[in-house]
């Protein structure tokens, strides 16, 4: 859901218990098939010493950390999607949906991508993807992402409808996930 | 070929003898790379993206998810596996505002940013050889953008929508302990009384906009003015009611304190 960001802190933190290491694994198998392109990068992101955590957040949030860092957010049990600071480490991770640069102020606002940002001669999306992906949001003239979403219409929607939210807004740079992406806020 | 690769238990894609043997022989190839052991061999699989896409004809067809098999037989054979896993990039935070440089100007707080974000500027301009000189110019722009667009102007917004900053309303300057009572007309037969000042007798605002409903049967809120002030606009033209029933409302303000904008828009005093 939108907003699920825009405040964040220790607050929203309901339960921080260390995992057990089925259920870590079990998490760790899902990351992996949900991002094929990280193979072997998987050591480096989440280090098997490393003080894993599933923590479970108001609304339905949990939040994969590795030593304090949070990596990955998940709402109910759909697909997990990486923080905006993880995403630009590996920007392969996710398809890149590029928008103009005139969008760029509003993204930061926290506003979801409108399809017409997209179908813009300055923008760009790179795969075909259906609803529900989750997407790297780009901008035109920036080689960082600015934000992470998820599809709310497909590509080939997006394309010949041309009306209305092509992308939601996750999280993005400058929300409270951005600020507070440590687990001892 | 009596040969067994130690298998994975979840190797759905392995159909043959020949996957095995594949597989083994990259996992003996990897193996010989790795610096330090870790529990579990299988889970360490060092095989990069571009391996993903290579498929020789001659291979049984593979699903998507594992890149092992069905890569290395092309043409010449390499024991030795190109072993690469992606590195993470180094990106580059600003220490003020924690964004990505690239994005300081989005931070709303460029000032602090700038001599960081110049360093950065320029460090970038060597590395790209191309760009001698520093963008002083576009980082200036940037920094103007963020000044207010003048009142009255049409803005063009992405996506082609105009947006216009509505005029400043004109304020008398109340310097002085004065009971204002002015119209605008709102629409074209429509108009709006305003009353400022009332709060600097002791009117609590919210309540007196409340009596102004019931009396009057219209619309009434509280509302901040440019300045700061708050006034209470009543929807509707009630100058004159207004001062009939000034008597019975506000006891507490002595006439003298009151004004009303006429049609020559002068401030008159309202009770002679």
């Amino acid at each position: 859901s939108n907003a699920m960001f825009k405040k964040f802190s220790m607050e929203v933190v309901q339960s921080q218990n260390k995992t057990k290491s089925s259920v870590q694994r079990a998490i760790r198998q899902k990351l992996e098939e949900q991002f094929p392109t990280l193979e072997g990068a998987w050591d480096d992101i989440m280090p098997p010493k490393s003080d894993f955590m599933a923590v479970k957040c108001q609304n339905h949030i949990t939040l994969i950390t590795a030593d304090k860092q949070i990596l990955f957010f998940q709402e109910r049990d759909g697909p997990y999607s990486p923080c905006l600071r993880l995403l630009q480490q590996y920007p392969q991770m996710l398809p890149k949906m590029q928008c103009d640069i005139g969008a760029c102020k509003f993204i930061i606002g926290g506003s979801n991508i409108m399809c017409p940002g997209l179908t813009h001669p300055d923008a760009c999306m790179d795969e075909d993807v259906g609803v529900g992906q989750i997407v790297g949001i780009y901008v035109h003239g920036k080689e960082h992402p600015c934000g992470v979403g998820m599809m709310k219409m497909s590509t080939d929607a997006i394309r010949k409808v041309n009306k209305g939210h092509g992308i939601e807004n996750l999280h993005y740079l400058g929300d409270g996930l951005w600020h507070n992406h440590t687990l001892d806020m | 070929q009596g040969r067994r690769a130690r298998v994975r238990p979840q190797a759905h894609h392995i159909r043959n003898f020949r996957d095995c043997e594949i597989m083994g022989r990259k996992k003996r190839a990897s193996r010989k790379k790795e610096q330090h052991s870790d529990s579990e061999d299988e889970e360490n699989e060092e095989e990069t993206v571009e391996e993903n896409k290579e498929e020789a004809p001659d291979e049984p067809v593979q699903p998507d998810g594992d890149s092992d098999t069905g890569s290395e037989e092309s043409g010449s054979d390499n024991e030795e596996d190109q072993v690469s896993k992606p590195i993470g990039v180094q990106v580059e935070y600003c220490p003020k505002c924690t964004f990505p440089f690239e994005y300081c100007e989005y931070a709303g707080m460029i000032e602090q940013c700038k001599p960081g974000l110049m360093e950065w500027m320029k460090r970038k301009a060597v590395a790209t050889e191309g760009e001698g000189e520093i963008d002083e110019a576009s980082l200036e722009n940037k920094v103007k953008q963020k000044k207010k667009t003048p009142e009255g102007v049409e803005k063009m917004l992405p996506g082609g929508k105009v947006k216009k900053k509505p005029m400043a309303t004109k304020l008398h300057l109340q310097e002085e302990n004065m009971v204002v009572i002015s119209v605008a007309s709102r629409q074209k037969r429509k108009a709006v009384t305003s009353i400022t000042g009332l709060e600097l007798f002791g009117v609590k605002l919210a309540d007196a906009a409340k009596d102004f409903k019931k009396k009057f049967s219209c619309g009434a809120a509280v509302v901040k003015t440019p300045t700061g002030k708050e006034q209470i606009d009543i929807q509707g033209e009630f100058r004159d009611q207004l001062l009939e029933m000034w008597e019975k409302q506000f006891k507490t303000i002595p006439k003298s304190a009151v004004f009303v904008v006429d049609e020559g828009k002068n401030k008159v005093a309202a009770f002679e």
